[in-house]
């Protein structure tokens, strides 16, 4: 376009809003509703890091969010234990004490990994963005190790509704960490006109492009598994032992 | 309400299979896990692929598929091979591994064990004690070990029980136990006068047959695989109470290669032990 025909809708536009724009206030810009989530989801891990699991209160939308939990888990878990473990963890999820008690359990434990992390909120997604993602994550995962039949698929369906239901108002709120565990994911979901804390993990999981970092950013070592196992690492046989690495007996050596 | 569905659903969830327990089934009984196992393999590499053999019926662990041009564990690359001949960045093997596996596939591995003893803390299951691995047979042996090593190397606690994937023909997929010499060497007490034999594997049907103990005497040359049956066969009769065998994949030789070699073995040595060089010392 010339400079001329370019000038010519900004003319009138000017001519158009002059009369209303003198005698008008601009509104203010209506606040920004992923602040309130941040914010909330900024003094839960305050709030854990000095008090662990003892910040749980108990919300419908934990349901929710176990739910949502469940499906990244078919989304992402390994197949050997979907396999052996999907059957006790539906049966988790119709218990409204269980999934308090995990929710506890799992605060605790982040607590530990974020204490002196200094983590900030820098990112949110919508969970309307995200369910539809999961729950096609999920269902391809299934079909893919030949698991989708028609009740895995009313399963699926029936997640996504709950997670839907209460979270559907509410936010994934991305927090970077200065040190290790480097970030941690925080769901916010509207309760009662504010935002209050449903869930959250400490990796962010495949289906939203996220991976583990294993290694220290600084050192390069690996960072230790979240139960803190150890290693066998004898080189030596003793007659009358198992030898970790090589059940045989010596004599058939 | 959508709670009640759920459950009313799960409850009949897998339900062909008996339950070993009120929360759900152990790992030794999960229906249709090999299955899964053959959807994977059949996706990425194909039945085919995988090298011949009798086995013993899968049971349920971690699983991995070597390819010519990836490593799958489960569904997810988690490294490439190069031409079909190594792992890339094989020449920067993790700091943390004793048996000097590529990073690649030992954080691959470090990161699924991370992810599954997650899950068992969360979900209350077992971290599964053994590890299938499935790779196609023209692959260099010493792939298959180091990632056999990655997988065992990386396990919390102790090392899984480990198995070999292979095409069981009518029989469908089975699998092979084998054991790793620890990544740093084995020592053994002299007292049970061990013999400690091993076939180093050269590629192209050639082989060396060797022994930790001085009475084995000198290295034995076979140019091929009647002619290293025979040198075992020989080995049984003056050791009749020995029955491992250990194959070092370290120079050469291919998947298909290994499992012939075990197979022609089974009868006199019926353990057998994978290595990439380490040692056995007696004393």
């Amino acid at each position: 376009m010339s400079p001329r025909f370019r000038a010519v809708p900004i003319a009138l536009a000017v001519s158009m809003c002059a009369p209303a724009c003198a005698s008008r206030r601009v509104p203010p810009a209506p606040p920004d509703p992923t602040v309130p989530a941040q914010r909330a989801a900024q003094s839960w891990v305050h709030c854990l890091e000095q008090n662990g699991g003892a910040c749980v209160s108990n919300y419908q939308q934990f349901a929710s969010w176990d739910a949502y939990a469940l499906l990244g888990w078919l989304a992402s878990g390994s197949p050997t234990s979907i396999l052996a473990g999907l059957r006790q963890e539906l049966q988790h999820h119709r218990d409204e004490r269980s999934v308090q008690r995990r929710m506890i359990a799992i605060s605790d434990a982040a607590a530990a990994e974020l204490r002196g992390a200094e983590c900030r909120s820098v990112d949110v997604m919508e969970f309307t963005d995200v369910i539809p993602k999961l729950e096609e994550a999920a269902k391809a995962r299934m079909r893919y190790f030949g698991l989708l039949n028609g009740q895995m698929e009313t399963i699926i369906q029936g997640l996504v509704a709950e997670a839907t239901d209460g979270l559907n108002t509410g936010y994934f709120v991305t927090m970077e960490c200065v040190n290790e565990p480097y970030a941690t994911y925080v769901a916010a979901a509207e309760h009662e006109n504010h935002y209050i804390v449903a869930g959250m993990m400490l990796e962010l999981p495949d289906y939203l492009g996220g991976s583990r970092p294993i290694r220290s950013r600084d050192t390069g070592e690996l960072l230790p598994m979240r139960t803190g196992v150890s290693k066998a690492t004898e080189t030596s046989a003793v007659e009358g032992t198992v030898h970790p690495w090589i059940n045989i007996v010596v004599e058939e050596f | 309400m959508l709670k009640t569905i759920i459950f009313a659903l799960s409850t009949g969830l897998f339900s062909a299979a008996p339950s070993s327990s009120p929360a759900g089934k152990g790992f030794e009984q999960l229906e249709g896990f090999d299955a899964i196992v053959v959807n994977q393999i059949n996706e990425v590499l194909g039945m085919s692929r995988l090298p011949s053999g009798m086995g013993l019926p899968v049971e349920p662990g971690v699983y991995a598929v070597i390819t010519s041009d990836r490593l799958t564990i489960f569904d997810k690359d988690v490294a490439a091979v190069e031409g079909g001949q190594r792992f890339a960045g094989a020449d920067q093997p993790a700091p943390e591994s004793g048996a000097n596996c590529p990073q690649s596939v030992f954080d691959g591995f470090y990161l699924v064990w991370s992810r599954v003893v997650d899950e068992a803390r969360v979900a209350a299951l077992d971290i599964p004690t053994r590890v299938l691995l499935g790779a196609d047979a023209s692959l260099p042996a010493k792939l298959f070990v180091q990632t056999a090593y990655a997988a065992a190397e990386t396990r919390p606690l102790s090392p899984p029980n480990l198995y070999m994937l292979v095409n069981g023909g009518r029989a469908g997929l089975r699998s092979r136990p084998f054991f790793l010499l620890p990544p740093k060497g084995l020592l053994l007490p002299s007292g049970q006068r061990p013999l400690g034999l091993r076939v180093t594997m050269k590629g192209a049907d050639r082989f060396s047959v060797s022994a930790a103990s001085p009475r084995f005497g000198r290295v034995v040359e076979a140019t091929s695989a009647s002619e290293l049956l025979n040198i075992l066969q020989d080995v049984k009769k003056r050791n009749p109470g020995k029955e491992t065998l250990i194959i070092d994949a370290s120079e050469g030789g291919t998947v298909g290669e290994l499992l012939k070699v075990v197979m022609m073995a089974q009868e006199e040595f019926s353990r057998v032990v994978f290595a990439l060089g380490q040692d056995v010392i007696i004393g």
